[in-house]
This record gives structure tokens, sequence and C-alpha cells, in this order.
């Protein structure tokens, strides 16, 4: 039972061992959506049985070309999985581009600008907590100290894409390196991972994060990404462990080590490739997760401090005023609920393309 | 699963819910914000951590909002913050001056709700309570001046080792039954609960977490009694279920610090919103020490700040839909609505973004702008100090205080100086920071009393016991170290004047930025309770409460 | 099977051990307890370091902690740092309640979403399954403290409308929740909302996983070599793909068993229930180690125990699986 919006007391209760290893070769068939549901309800990477049967049979190395274009071609045809990409693309665009495009600065107080003031006297009855308005496009409105609400929002995209998609980034990596390691030797490296992976599943997040602010700094999204990476990558370990462990048994690993490839080359360029699948579409479900992990340390006071804006801080100021400023907290709501969906369409694409045992694939 | 099996399936769950949500919504008719039949539910935000008080886990206002009609005092504080007189039958004296001896006497109606006179007995156990270095007690100020306690009736004399200036406010206080307390070991009595009361009500039940229920002392008649026959309060921590709850009728009264949901409240007609000046204020500090920014020791530039900082406008941004009108706060020692208030700050400082520039280069820093705009980007840097880019720590989870920050942020950065945001929680910027002196600017609200002005020097004078920005100016410390020992108000009032208008205001260790309002809400059914900006908070006149 | 387990509990020992240290060093040196002590007025140095030392706030971590296996052992998890109150008794009661609440949350959740994940697959496609595949993404994508206020805010606006409140949006009891029958449906009544909110996000989980586990099983062969043996297709879904397609979604609940004592804190806030989630946050903001690691070790003992559990339940209902 999780409120799967916090690190750490929702993390991966994933799976283990020889299940893991065991369900690869006993199940069939990949369950599009299966993993999908299984990531959201920790935040990231998770049980992942059906995952592993994503791990296919043997012959694939060949096939992994054409694999591309098919899943391509099937992903394609899933029309919401295209619409959330898009989505996506659009966010990203006003994330890159938020400078240019927003209307004011993020930080612009109205009334302490001395001009301004001269001109009229009365800035701050008038600007502050303004509903939306086509008057000096505050589309969004304006906010408890008069700022141009639009370009907070915009702001707070690209604050919140950032720390997402870093935190993605670098626990997939984290995660599948030591998934691979562990997968891969098996035997007492491969127990030793696992423990250290338990032993970060059972830290309480909020500890950890109370710990890394006093020594670090608060509030600084570098640093949040960086302590909420350290916290994710359990998931996407377990998962690349468990189809290493069902790689590592298969012919065409048997035969790359009989021709005298190294380690690091087998893991590298024969299996890796195989395990693309399910760990870029871990990825994308820890970007979703990040961000409404983010939203939850700022209401608890944890995430990001003034003067960066991101979305999750705007709901938790806003809903600070009640209901009669209903814009400060239903914009950012809405994009954050909106981003998060579309990334979760994009996953469920994902799964549906890369799995090819999936016969209905109706768009 | 077949069609009819999940059917029926949600068809149990639907019936389910409405078995228990039917006859509990019915079983509560419209409860419009009304008393019921004689209770009056109070919601507050923290709980007590025990019932004993003043311990090291103490948090005064918490537990003392339900203490403080238990241990009832010889006097307390009304809503002016002026001792009045209840179980005393008249404001105690001074009958001798060296050593200080203070007389009062006990009504012959205050009793304890099992029937024992109040007397001096009950004072003298307290005082040997506080003075026992076996007691984890949180502050001995006061009671360790204290020499003797003499009587065993219902007059009780007190002598002090030396003159002490804030004697009122240990001999007003509640004191413990003797009779109870005999033998016991203090750090374990009243964990859960109080066993008797000598104030308008006494103590029934506490479910942690939950609600401290209270009913009326019937034996209480040293001053007017309650008409409720219960009082509960309910705990509810964030902030936002508070406020609803208040508004789903859950509860009828509750006091708040400012919070911006209260704007709510105002325009809401079945609520009354009252609202005082409340005795804590919010300041910024600025750090003399050697781990402070080297250009803070230079009185140019903290000049320079203060007059950078346009007061009124935070006061009037912050405060205009929940407190209008809120003035800057121009004295670091008097409160507005205390006779003793000057305006110094005001006067010294007035807000004038030219001047700050022409100060900075009239004394040779560089690098700024010529004059204050709103999209300026240049810092000053000032010889042999650096830039001027300051560390301004506060703490999280605040929004009126991040809010105040910004807009400070971002008047300074008009003129040249930058302040950099450090965003600490209480545990860290309390414990860590501020002792260590590890910072540049720091803003938060001292918790006081009345006379906490009559340890100022706490403050500051060299080597006060909080004196975190390590000011130190002998001339003001021996004008500051002298008031606890002066016994003349007026005298006391020329010592404060004298150390804030010569030297404290010359010196800037601190700015003043404005007073915290205090607020009560309740609904209109429920008529007596008014703001007490003290401790004894809103349920100090819950004799007077009706609904 | 037993030495497996057997081993497994051994390294969950270790797991947990360092886990214990290394969560009270991080509460120990996050800030200092004290704090709030130091700006209280009229408090004398001497008394804060007459508390640090009766509480060896000066010694080394190491130390410290050795302190605090002792105090766990021989005192039943100690005291709080200021104050001297036994932790146990807090601790107790705030998890009674924290479990009503979550397991509440975790039955419904399971029932619904297994409920409409299967139904979602048996008409794949059809109305039914979008409108449930775009609510499970819904409660999958919202902050679950807005949710939260949402419905506090709804209820509120309801009673003024009608001045009837239909539920309760704060605490777990009533002002007079009177006893026996009266108290438990009150409690339950009081229970309403939270459990909504925690109930949303694991039934969106669930009833994704389960269509997906379902629509897996049910284009499987030996469904179809069922189906073409001229089974009913109600005997078809019943014994065996719904029975194999629940085997995951049993394992998977059973993992998050393992989090339930840790995963409501958002929910316990926001409606102010006394729970094991407010109390580890009030524990850690004060910065008292004992009470956070008497709640680190009972969900952390929960959480491993719980992962292991979900493996041997995996070996037991999947026949192909066996340990070594």
């Amino acid at each position: 039972m999780t409120e799967h919006q916090l690190p750490g007391d929702m993390r991966p209760q994933d799976r283990e061992e020889v299940g893991l290893a065991a369900a690869s070769v006993a199940r069939p068939a990949g369950a599009p959506g299966a993993s999908a549901a299984m990531v959201q309800q920790d935040g990231t990477g998770a049980i992942g049985l059906p995952d592993l049967a994503l791990a296919h049979e043997t012959g694939l190395e060949l096939e992994a070309r054409s694999q591309w274009a098919y899943a391509r071609k099937r992903f394609i045809r899933h029309r919401v999985a295209l619409l959330g990409l898009f989505v996506l693309a659009i966010a990203g665009f006003v994330a890159i581009f938020a400078p240019r495009i927003a209307p004011y600065g993020y930080d612009e107080i109205p009334f302490t600008d001395p001009v301004k003031l001269v001109e009229n006297p009365n800035l701050i009855a008038e600007t502050l907590n303004q509903g939306p308005t086509t008057r000096g496009w505050h589309l969004m409105g304006t906010d408890q100290l008069g700022r141009d609400y639009l370009s907070r929002v915009i702001f707070g995209i690209r604050t919140s894409l950032w720390v997402a998609l870093f935190v993605a980034f670098v626990s997939t990596a984290i995660g599948a390196a030591i998934g691979a390691i562990a997968g891969y030797f098996g035997g007492w490296l491969d127990n030793l991972l696992m423990r250290f992976t338990d032993l970060i599943l059972v830290l309480p997040g909020l500890a950890v994060l109370l710990t890394a602010a006093q020594f670090f700094g608060q509030g600084n999204p570098l640093k949040i990404g960086i302590i909420l990476a350290l916290l994710f990558w359990t998931g996407i370990a377990r998962i690349v462990r468990g189809l290493f462990l069902s790689l590592r048994e298969k012919e065409f690993v048997e035969a790359a080590k009989a021709s005298g490839a190294s380690d690091m080359r087998i893991i590298l360029r024969h299996m890796l490739p195989n395990t693309v699948g399910p760990i870029v579409v871990n990825a994308t479900l820890v970007v979703a997760a990040a961000i409404l992990t983010e939203a939850a340390l700022s209401f608890l006071g944890f995430g990001i401090q003034p003067p960066h804006a991101a979305l999750g801080k705007l709901i938790a100021d806003g809903q600070q005023q009640g209901l009669a400023t209903w814009w400060l907290v239903t914009f950012p709501g809405l994009v954050i609920a909106i981003i998060a969906l579309a990334v979760n369409f994009v996953g469920d694409g994902l799964r549906d393309a890369l799995d090819p045992t999936q016969r209905r694939i109706r768009a | 699963m077949r069609k009819s099996s999940l059917l029926a399936l949600v068809g149990a769950f639907a019936v389910a819910a409405s078995l228990v949500i039917g006859p509990a919504a019915s079983a509560k008719p419209a409860k419009v914000n009304q008393a019921t039949a004689g209770t009056v539910v109070i919601i507050h935000d923290q709980e007590p951590p025990t019932m004993r008080g003043s311990w090291e886990d103490n948090n005064l206002l918490a537990t003392g909002l339900v203490t403080n009609n238990i241990w009832y005092g010889c006097e307390i504080y009304n809503n002016f913050a002026k001792f009045v007189p209840r179980l005393c039958a008249a404001k105690p004296k001074i009958v001798k001056r060296s050593p200080l001896t203070i007389r009062f006497t006990y009504k012959k109606s205050a009793v304890w709700s099992d029937g024992k006179p109040i007397t001096a007995k009950d004072y003298r156990a307290t005082w040997k309570v506080f003075t026992n270095p076996h007691n984890n007690v949180v502050s001995r100020t006061g009671w360790e001046d204290i020499r003797a306690v003499r009587g065993t009736g219902k007059t009780v004399t007190v002598v002090f080792k030396k003159p002490f200036a804030d004697w009122e406010s240990y001999v007003a206080g509640g004191v413990y039954p003797a009779h109870i307390i005999a033998g016991k070991d203090m750090n374990q009595m009243f964990q859960s609960s109080i066993p008797v009361s000598s104030g308008p009500w006494k103590f029934q039940s506490w479910q942690k977490g939950t609600q401290i229920t209270l009913v009326k002392n019937t034996r209480f008649h040293a001053w007017k009694p309650m008409r409720f026959d219960r009082v509960v309060f309910r705990y509810i921590l964030d902030t936002n279920a508070r406020f609803q709850a208040l508004r789903a009728g859950e509860g009828q009264a509750m006091q708040s610090q400012p919070q911006l949901q209260i704007a709510d409240f105002l325009k809401d007609r079945k609520f009354v919103v009252e609202r005082k000046p409340d005795i804590a204020y919010e300041h910024v500090d600025l750090q003399f020490g050697a781990k402070g920014h080297p250009a803070l020791k230079k009185t140019f530039i903290r000049r320079a700040i203060a007059t950078g900082i346009n007061r009124q406008q935070i006061a009037d941004a912050l405060y205009r839909t929940i407190s209008p009108g809120l003035p800057a706060l121009n004295s670091l020692i008097y409160k507005p609505f205390e006779a003793g208030y000057v305006n110094y700050w005001g006067k010294q400082y007035p807000f004038n973004q030219a001047r700050v520039i022409n100060i900075l280069k009239a004394n040779g820093c560089t690098g700024g702008p010529d004059r204050p705009s709103a999209s300026n980007n240049d810092i000053f840097s000032c010889p042999s100090v650096g830039k001027l880019s300051f560390r301004f720590f506060t703490t999280t989870g605040n929004q009126l205080r991040a809010l105040a920050f910004e807009i400070m942020q971002r008047q300074l950065k008009s003129v040249g100086i930058e302040l950099q945001a450090r965003f600490q929680t209480g545990g860290v910027l309390f414990g860590t920071t501020l002792p260590s002196s590890d910072w540049d600017l720091i803003m938060f609200t001292y918790g006081q009393t009345p006379t906490s002005k009559i340890t100022a020097k706490d403050l500051y004078a060299c080597g006060g016991d909080q004196n975190y920005s390590l000011w130190c100016n002998k001339k003001a410390s021996a004008l500051l170290n002298k008031v606890p020992l002066t016994l003349s108000a007026a005298a006391r009032t020329k010592l404060l004047h004298a150390a804030e208008s010569q030297y404290i205001v010359k010196a800037v260790p601190s700015i003043p930025l404005y007073s915290r309002p205090a607020f009560t809400i309740h609904s209109r059914t429920l008529r007596g309770p008014v703001v007490n900006p003290t401790t004894e908070g809103m349920p100090w006149n819950v004799s007077d409460w009706t609904s | 099977m037993l030495t497996y387990i057997a081993r497994r509990l051994l390294y969950s020992l270790v797991v947990l051990i360092a886990a214990s240290f290394l969560v009270f060093t991080f509460v120990s040196v996050s800030g200092d307890p004290l704090a709030a002590l130091r700006v209280t007025p009229n408090v004398h140095p001497d008394i804060i370091e007459r508390i640090a030392e009766r509480k060896h706030l000066n010694e080394p971590i190491v130390a410290r902690y050795w302190y605090w296996v002792k105090d766990a052992f021989t005192n039943k998890f100690g005291t709080t740092l200021l104050g001297d109150r036994p932790i146990l008794p807090d601790l107790w009661r705030v998890m009674k309640n924290t479990l009503q609440l979550v397991i509440a949350a975790e039955l419904i959740a399971l029932t619904l979403g297994i409920g409409i994940g299967v139904y979602s697959a048996l008409r794949q496609y059809s109305f039914f399954d979008y409108t449930g595949t775009t609510f499970s993404f819904l409660g999958l994508a919202i902050p679950v403290f807005w949710f939260a206020l949402m419905l506090q805010v709804g209820v509120v606006k309801i009673y003024e409308w009608t001045g009837h409140r239909i539920f309760p949006i704060a605490n777990l009891s009533d002002v007079d929740p009177g006893s026996g029958i009266h108290f438990v449906t009150d409690r339950i009544h009081h229970l309403i909302l939270p459990v909504l909110v925690l109930m949303i996000v694991n039934m969106a989980t669930y009833s994704r996983f389960m269509r997906a586990s379902m629509l897996e099983v049910l284009n499987s062969d030996y469904v179809r070599t069922g189906r073409a043996k001229g089974l009913p297709e109600r005997k078809v879904i019943m014994r065996h793909a719904f029975r194999n397609a629940l085997i995951t979604i049993v394992t998977l609940s059973a993992l998050s068993w393992g989090g339930l004592l840790s995963g409501a804190i958002i929910t316990e806030t926001v409606f102010s229930l006394d729970g094991m989630g407010l109390y580890f946050v009030n524990s850690l903001l004060s910065n008292d180690p004992y009470p956070v690691m008497a709640f680190l070790m009972i969900t952390a003992s929960s959480i491993v125990f719980f992962n292991l559990v979900a493996d041997v339940l995996y070996g037991v209902l999947d026949p192909r699986i066996r340990y070594d």
C-alpha cells in the first residue's frame, strides 16, 4: 500500500532472485501494461515479472534491427501513445525555450519595481492575486506577490521536467549497471548487490532527504534530483537483474563466451540491447513518478525552495490560500496531471510496441 | 469473472457504504456551527507532549492553552497583556525593597477541586519543584532568585535574593498542589492527566492524537465559573484541514497565527474574526562574528541594508487580505500597543533606494547600479570586504516568511545587494545554524512574553544567552544589564530607550520588520472569545463564553 | 525451501542492522533536537548542556548508536529524547490506527482493482475498458495531497449548502464517539475519506495489472486448448485464466503489504490521523532519533518479511518454479 508519491516509503517492493529468473522462463509473453502498472504503484520500476517475459527467446540478436522498425510501426499505430508523445514534445519545447516563451520573468514582482511604483502607487492592491485575464497577458492570473502565473508555470515545467529527466536518467543508469552486474555474475556478487538494494529500499526517503538537505543545502533542484535518483534506482536494478539472469542461460551468450568475448563486451553488446525495452519503459515511468514525488515533497516542506519554481511547489503554496484563488492550484495541477498522463501513455505504448506477442494491437 | 459477479460486488460495496453513511449522516442534523448542549470545541494545531508544562519537552503554547485554566494563577494576563487578579484578593505588593519582599494573599474561596484550600504551602512546593536540580524543568530563571517563601496559610511572603524586576511573573503564576506532589518524582508526574484543578475547568480525558476533554470545575468559586459544561480541544495538524474543519462545524473556535486562509473567514458572515498585534515580532538579524560576511562588520553597509528594505511594503503585500493596515515595527524592544513605544527605526532608516546607492558609492563601493532598477543584475563590491552577496537563512514551510524573503530579495537586488536563499528546517536552523553564528542574515520570530523586554540583555548585551549576532557594545550592555535589577517601571523604560536610541538603532544588530498579528476565529453563535496575545491565549476568559 | 528461507532471514538481519545504523546516523546528524530550546527565552545554556550530557549528545555517533541498541532491547525502544516519554505505548497506539486505515484501503483496492481489471480484460477495447483505463491513469497522475484537499473542500461545500456533514474531514473519532458498536461505526465513518484517497492509487495499479495479466492469459495456448476442447467459457475463465492471472497479483500484493505501515504519510498528514506516518514525520522534524528508529525497525522488518513472503508465495503458487 503506497501513496506512490514519496520516495522510499513507497519505493519498489520488488521481486527477488530465483522467482524472477524462473518467471522469465515460465511466462510466455509480456503483459502489456503490467509493468507499467506496477511501476506506477511504487513510483519506479517494480515487480516486472511480466517484463521478464520480454526477454525473448533465442535468435533475438539477429532480429534486432528489424525488431526496432517493427516496434516503431506498432508504436505509431497506438494512437493514445502518440498523443502522449506529442504532449511531451510540447512540454519539452516549453521547458527548453522557457525564457523566450514566458511573457515575464518568474520572479518579477511588479510592486517592488521603483519605476512602476511611481506610475501607479496602488500596485499592491491591483496586481496581487488576480484571476486569469487577457489584460497584460496574465492568462493564468497572478500569484500572492503579483507575479505572472503563466510564467511561473512555464518555468515550473522547466524545473520539474529537468529534475524528472535527471532522476530518470541517473537512476536508470545506476540501476541498469547494478542489475547487469548482479545478474550476469551471479553468486556472491549478486547476493551482495541485492542485499544492498534491500538496504536502500528499506531506508525512509524523508530521513535521507532531511540529512541531505542539512549537508548539501536545501532546495536546489540538482541536489534534490541526485538524492531522488539515488533512491529510485532499485526497481530498474531488479528488473535488469532478472532479465540478465535469464539471458545468461541463452545460447547466444554461451556462443559469445565461447568465442572469447570479454565479460564487459558480452554485457554491453549482447545482453544489454535485449533489455532496452523494459529499461526504457521503466525510465519513462520514473519521470512521472519523479514529478509527483517532487510535488509531495514540496507539500511536506522538503522539496524545492524559493526562488526556484517547480510545479509541485506552486501547488503546495497555492493551496494555502484556500479556494478563492483557485487558479493557483488548478493550472499547475492540470499541467502535472497532463504530463504524468502523457508519460504513462507513452510508456504503455512502448510496452505494447516492444512486445511481439501482443496480438490485438488495435490503435 | 462474470458480469453478474462483478455487479454483485459493486452492489455489495454500495450497500455497505450506505449502511455506514446513512445512519451516521442522519445522526448529525443541522449542526450549524452551534456549540452543542454545553460543549464548546476549540481547534488547535499541536497537542501538548505531556500535561506537565514547564518541562524540557515543553510546548509552551499548546500546553498552556489546556493547563492555564487548571493551574490557575494568583493573577493572569488579560487581553491587554496586563496582570489582573484571579485567585488573589488583590495584586501582589512590594512590602520591602531590599531585600525585595513581595506579599500576596489567596482568596478564601480559592480551593482545589478536591476540596483542599490553596495556601502558601502550594507556592512553596512549586518553588521547590523549579529549584530542584533533579527536575528537568526548562528554565529556573526567577525561581532560583528567590531566597525564601514564608507562610502556611493564605498569605504568602516571598523574599528575593536581589532586586528582580520581573518578580510579578514568578509570583502570579499557577501553583502545583503540595498535597499531591509530596514525595513524588516530578519528572514522571502529570504525564497524561491532572487529578485536580484550581481553575474554571478540570481535566477529564485525553485521546492522544485527537482531543483533550475538560469539564467544568464545580468547586471553582474564586472567580466567575464557566457557563459551558465541557471544553474539548481538537488537534488538527494540517493547516488547510484545520480551517476546513472549522468551516465544517467540527469546532467552534480557533486561535491562529497569520495564515492566508484567514481571508476566507473575513468575508464569511457565519464567522467572527478578531485581530490584535501579537507580542511576537518578525525581524532580521545581522551577524557580527567571524563566520559572518566581513561586509557586515561595516556600519555603513548595515545601515544601507536597513535603508534598502521597504518594511511597510512587505507588511502591506503579505497581510492586506488578513490584516489590512498592519504597520511596520519601529522598535526592537517595545510593541506598537505599549506605552513606551517610540518610532526609532522608521525615522532613522526610511525606505530610500537612491540613498542606499549613495551611501555605498560614497564609501568606495563599485560595480553596482547607478540608479535603482528592477532589472538590475549588478552587485556592489566594497573595498576590503568583497561582493555584497549575503547568505539569508530562514525556516522552511512558512509561506508568509518565504514570500517576505522574496520581496526583500527583489528590493535589495534593485540597489545592487544580493541575498542568497538558505531555507532550513527549524531543527537545523535553531539547533545548529543560529547558535553557531555561521550565517550572514537570519529571519525568524522571537517568542516573547510581555516582560521579555526586561531581559533584553539576553539578546543584545555582550555575551547574552541568546545573542547569536555576537554584537557587543559595552555601553549598551551596561544599560541593558541594569534593567532586570531595576524595580521601577519608569526607570526601566528610560534605560531601554537610552539603549535603543543611542546604540542599537545606530549599530543595526537587527532590523525589526513587523509585529505579527494574532487571530481568533469563532462561529458567530459563540460569544466571548477575544484575542489574548500572551501565552494565556484565547481561553483566558472562557468563563465569559456563551452560545 | 527451508534452507532458502533461513538464508534469506539471516541476510535480512544484516540488512536491518545496516539500515538501523545508517538511519540513526542520518537522524542524529541532520539537526539538533535541542533547537527549540535555544530560542526559548529564559533558557540558560546550562540547562541545554545538562540535557546534552544526560542524553550523550556530545559523544561520537557509534557510542550513541550503541546506547540506542541497548535501550531498544532492555527498555522497549527507549524513551523520547526530551521529556523521557516511553515510546512503545505511543508506537503501539499509532500502529493500530494506521493498520486500520491501510488494511481497509488495501483490501478494497484489491477487490475493486481485480474486479475492474478482469472485466476490462474480458471486454477489451470496450467503453468500460477505455473508461477504466483513463480513470486508472488519472488515479496515478494526480497529486495525493491535492486530491485529499479537494475531497475535504467538497465535503465542506456540501455542508454549507445542506447543513449536513456527510463525512468528517479530520481526526479519527468524534468528540463523543460512544463505545462498542457506535465507536466502530464512528471510526469507519472517519476513515472513509482517507481510505478513498489511499485506495485510488493502488486500485488503479491493480486494475491495470490484472487487466494485462488476464489478457496475456486469455491469449495463451492452454486457454485456447480449453476452448477448443469445448469447455464452457465460464469454466475456462474462472478455473484457468483467472487463477493463473491471479498468481502475480498475489505476489504483487504481498509486496505491497510490506510497505503498508509506512505508506500513508501524506494521507495521515492531511486528515490529521494519529498514525505511524504522522508520528514518523513529527519525530523526524524534531530530530529525535529514538522514535524514528522504532518506526524504522518495524517498517523495515515488515518490508523484508513480506518480500520473503512474496518470493515464497510465488514459488508455491507457480509449480514451474523451484528454489535451490
